[in-house]
């Protein structure tokens, strides 16, 4: 009875362990990150910019495999969207390097945004862009063969000729009611 | 006195061809002519067009939802029917046109009925496209807003075109008749009115004949390709879309080739029915049976050939679309009527047509009816599977017709037949002028054969051309040698109008 | 060209501007313009010729700063639930048209998910090709219209959709209550017409204001984007991210691609498989 009693308390000490631990684990802060953000230029010019991002954890170190979103505030369909620009993985050097192509012309703010993984907290950094040409990427093709000499008028000539020779019989009609000899009263034989 | 009395039998035969056509052919023409049948036949298809005009208004009441028609199958019975019609009426651009352009002299007596099917045929088929609107209010929106890209549009042209040319086409060779009986006694003088309006005050005269003579041809050579063109565009109503069973590039010569198939049938079956209610058969006789026998059986044969090649070569690649289609057809819920097509619409045809056995007056009237049966079901089959067929994963869509679609298009039957009944009551059904010339030509070729051969023209025969089908009387009335000229040297006109003897 | 409906409109008046209306009168416009687009020669469809005319092409040069409206629709998440099909037919009173259609599939490999089908507005439209009044027409964001007013109800159209997008009203349609009164256009086709087709238009209507269309807002899933090509964006109304990196990272495919059609709906590859994860929002 005494082991008996000792294996539940042990296996009840346990279980608090465990469940400490885990609770210990899922309240415990998160390790505060650094995100630094920067681009060769912050002005578009009908191109891609590219953005370097740099995650590093609280004592410096660069932070790899992480997953930084690039995105953009942008005004679509009636409201404000954040609009993800471009994605990557930070590699070993904690860098990634992310595109950022505006559609809009004008100011634009993008914010690097790592969402907080493996213990880390999530964080975000912001830069300016004046885009003074945004990039266009939609070049849309035309449809269908291009000769631009076709019209689809061209269809009624040949009907045009048709109906040009339905006059030219009718004409020959005339002729022969013309050869005829007018009178109201039916004739005898001409012959 | 080398005029003996054979050759008086011999002119009584020659000028009595010439009363026995004119009366034959002028008799239905008297409104003494409608008898108990003739009233009860004209009654029994009004009743019919009246009937399926009610359901027409039924329908545009109540819209397109009083027929069996569906998202998934939107088109049916009045698609097929003005198919089947369009392609009847070629009837009269192969016989008419193309026989003429070949000089083939049999065609005489059947161009008139040839060219009053085209017309008729071509008012009817256009009135089932009217009826298959969904706005039949809007039609003149067609030419306020026409947009040259759409098949409809080219069809429009080409019918519209197709129309004003075969009333031309019609009109053209009836000048002389109605000349001849526009001052019948026996006639209405309402309706020898008209006849006086409409014969360009013909007299005969030699300028007359070459103007109207040109005008023929140059019609003849036209209609043609616009005969072609019309079937051609109603094909690609279906070739220009992307559906299986439609998306196929031979639907133009095929659609073409099945029209003339059809059409031919339609003058035999026509022909066939005015030559024994009017007593025709001694100038329509059993040799224009066989020769339009003949062109129905090799349309038939190419008809077939055009048929397997597009079902062979689908059949072997079997794209997805396709091999639904192809199986539903020939095995599957539309196999009985793509097998009725087949086989009696086209196979038993042409065996009747390819044996001389069969090859009789009855046996090609049969198989003229048999094709057009077969021809019906054939665009039926054309149309309504490949719109049934499932496009997105979805069902095979059903088509069952109403009483609306069946009435009206029993209601266009009844039409067709209606309008031509009243048109051959009008117009004379055989061109009497030209089976006239088709004589004197004959005539006329025998002398100088006669002269050339060196056989004195003392009225005697020649022994040959007895009874060989065409009407051609026998001998000469005179013993001129000048072709064709009266005892008093002048140039006799044409058609020989109002005498005194040919009453 | 003044038809009734022409002037029972003027005399009731337009929507102002503030309301989202446009300052011509729409249908005169749209009439005019399809009766132009009809005749305008710049689009020959002769056997072999040029089809590059402003009614079908995607934009004409110059064009770019209009958007090109486009959606994608992602099978990974499509549950079946049919509430876009819902959503549309209230917003649109169809009936029991469904102009977005959902389908049960099971494809080749034995997997088995559900494929919603709006119209897909292409580019090479067939159904525009085909109409004998230019009653189906392109407007600028490169959406198929129709104008109700000069349709002469052939259902060619219907015919020639490879994708069975069209539904026909067959009898008198059921309009709500008041809906004679409403302004009819194309973008929002009320009152509906007997005897002439109707389909989705990806909500033009809305579209024009900066509204998501009624699918896009209805899917618990999130399932459908709504995006422009010009400005390389869409959203789901969770989400919005470039429509090209969906179109490339989610190996995006359109239906019955090799018809030529040139659809501007496309498809994420997906069996449902995202349903079960994704709370509906």
């Amino acid at each position: 009875m005494n082991a008996r009693l000792a294996a539940i308390g042990l296996g009840a000490l346990l279980a608090a362990a465990l469940l400490a631990g885990t609770a210990m684990a899922s309240t415990s802060p998160a390790a505060p990150t650094h995100l630094s953000i920067s681009a060769p230029t912050t002005t578009v010019s009908g191109g891609p910019v590219a953005v370097h991002v740099l995650l590093t954890d609280q004592e410096g170190k660069p932070v790899q495999g992480a997953l930084i979103r690039l995105v953009s505030t942008v005004t679509f369909m009636g409201s404000d969207h954040d609009e993800v620009m471009d994605e990557a993985q930070t590699d070993s050097a904690g860098k990634a390097v992310l595109s950022f192509a505006p559609a809009d012309g004008g100011p634009a703010t993008v914010t690097a945004r790592f969402a907080g993984s493996q213990g880390l907290a999530p964080t975000d950094a912001a830069l300016s862009f004046d885009v003074q040409q945004p990039v266009v990427t939609y070049h849309p093709t035309p449809v269908g063969i291009q000769a631009p000499w076709a019209r689809s008028y061209f269809i009624l000539v040949p009907f045009l000729g048709i109906w040009f020779t339905y006059l030219v019989v009718l004409r020959q009609a005339r002729k022969v009611r013309r050869a005829g000899v007018p009178s109201p009263s039916p004739q005898g034989s001409a012959g | 006195m080398s005029v003996a009395v054979e050759p008086r039998i011999d002119e009584t035969s020659a000028d009595g061809a010439r009363v026995r056509l004119r009366e034959r052919v002028e008799a239905p023409l008297r409104s003494k002519a409608w008898g108990v049948k003739g009233r009860l036949l004209v009654a029994g298809l009004s009743l019919v067009v009246a009937w399926g005009v009610f359901a027409w208004i039924h329908q545009v009441r109540d819209g397109l939802a009083v027929t069996g028609l569906s998202n998934h199958v939107s088109w049916g019975l009045y698609i097929t029917n003005f198919v089947f019609f369009i392609g009847i009426s070629h009837a009269g651009t192969l016989v008419s046109a193309i026989l003429r352009l070949t000089h083939a002299e049999w065609r005489r007596p059947i161009t008139r009925l040839a060219e009053m099917i085209t017309v008729v045929a071509l008012v009817i088929g256009a009135s089932m496209v009217l009826v298959d609107m969904g706005r039949p209010d809007r039609l003149l929106n067609v030419l306020r807003f026409p947009h040259l890209r759409s098949p409809i549009l080219w069809d429009i042209l080409s019918i519209s075109t197709y129309i004003l040319g075969s009333l031309i086409y019609l009109f053209l060779p009836l000048v002389p008749d109605v000349a001849a009986l526009r001052d019948s006694p026996a006639l209405g003088r309402v309706r020898r009115r008209i006849y006086r309006a409409l014969s360009l005050r013909w007299t005969g005269l030699p300028e007359q004949r070459v103007a109207l003579t040109r005008a023929i041809g140059i019609m003849a050579v036209v209609i043609v390709p616009v005969a072609v063109s019309v079937h051609t565009v109603v094909s690609w109503i279906f070739g220009m879309t992307l559906r299986e069973g439609w998306n196929s590039t031979i639907f133009g010569p095929y659609f073409v080739v099945g029209a003339i198939f059809s059409g031919i049938a339609g003058i035999i079956v026509v022909m066939a029915i005015f030559r024994r209610a009017y007593r025709l058969e001694e100038f329509i006789t059993e040799k224009h049976f066989r020769y339009l026998g003949s062109l129905l059986m090799v349309l038939g044969l190419l008809y077939v050939y055009f048929t397997a090649s597009e079902y062979i070569t689908v059949g072997y690649k079997l794209r997805v679309g396709d091999d639904a289609l192809l199986s539903a057809l020939l095995v599957g819920r539309y196999a009985v009527l793509f097998w009725t097509f087949a086989i009696g619409g086209t196979l038993v045809p042409i065996l009747l047509l390819a044996f001389r056995r069969t090859r009789t007056v009855p046996g090609i009237v049969s198989a003229a009816v048999l094709v057009n049966v077969g021809m019906w079901l054939k665009r039926f089959v054309i149309v309504v599977p490949s719109m049934a067929l499932p496009l997105m994963p979805w069902e095979w869509g059903t088509y069952h017709p109403t009483w609306v679609e069946w009435s009206i298009t029993a209601a266009a039957f009844a039409g067709f037949a209606l309008v031509f009944v009243l048109l051959a009551r009008f117009f004379p059904v055989i061109s009497v002028w030209e089976v006239e010339e088709g004589w004197e030509q004959l005539e006329v070729q025998e002398r100088w054969e006669r002269l050339e051969v060196g056989v004195s023209h003392d009225g005697q025969l020649d022994g040959n051309g007895h009874g060989n089908g065409d009407g051609h009387p026998n001998g000469h009335r005179d013993g001129h040698l000048e072709p064709a000229q009266h005892a008093d040297g002048v140039v006799p006109e044409g058609p020989p109008i109002a005498t005194g003897e040919e009453r | 060209m003044h038809t009734d409906s022409e002037r029972r409109d003027q005399g009731r008046g337009e929507r102002s501007p503030a309301e989202g209306g446009c300052p011509l009168s729409r249908r005169a416009f749209l009439a005019r313009a399809a009766a132009t687009a009809g005749s305008v020669a710049a689009a020959g469809r002769v056997v072999a010729a040029l089809r590059g005319e402003p009614a079908n092409a995607a934009t004409t040069a110059g064009q770019t700063e209009v958007p090109q409206w486009a959606m994608v629709i992602d099978l990974g998440r499509c549950d079946g639930c049919k509430e876009c099909t819902t959503a549309c037919q209230k917003t649109h009173f169809t009936g029991d048209q469904e102009w977005i259609q959902v389908f049960e599939v099971t494809d080749e490999g034995g997997g088995h998910y559900f494929l919603p089908r709006p119209c897909m507005q292409c580019e090479n439209a067939p159904c525009l090709n085909v109409c004998p009044v230019g009653a189906t027409f392109r407007n600028e964001n490169g959406t198929v219209l129709i104008n109700h007013d000069i349709c002469i109800g052939c259902r060619f159209c219907m015919a020639a959709c490879p994708y069975g997008a069209r539904s026909f009203n067959w009898g008198e349609p059921e309009n709500p209550p008041g809906a004679s009164l409403a302004q009819y256009t194309p973008e929002y086709p009320i009152p509906h017409r007997k005897g002439t087709p109707d389909k989705c238009m990806f909500c033009a209507h809305d579209a024009e204001v900066g509204k998501l269309p009624a699918c896009v807002s209805a899917c618990p899933m999130s399932a459908i984007w709504f995006g422009d090509l010009v400005r390389d964006i869409a959203t789901n109304g969770l989400e919005t991210v470039k429509l090209s990196w969906l179109l490339t990272e989610r190996n995006a495919y359109r239906l019955k691609e090799e018809l030529g059609t040139r659809p501007r709906v496309w498809y994420l590859p997906g069996h449902g498989q995202q349903s079960e994860e994704v709370t509906p929002v």
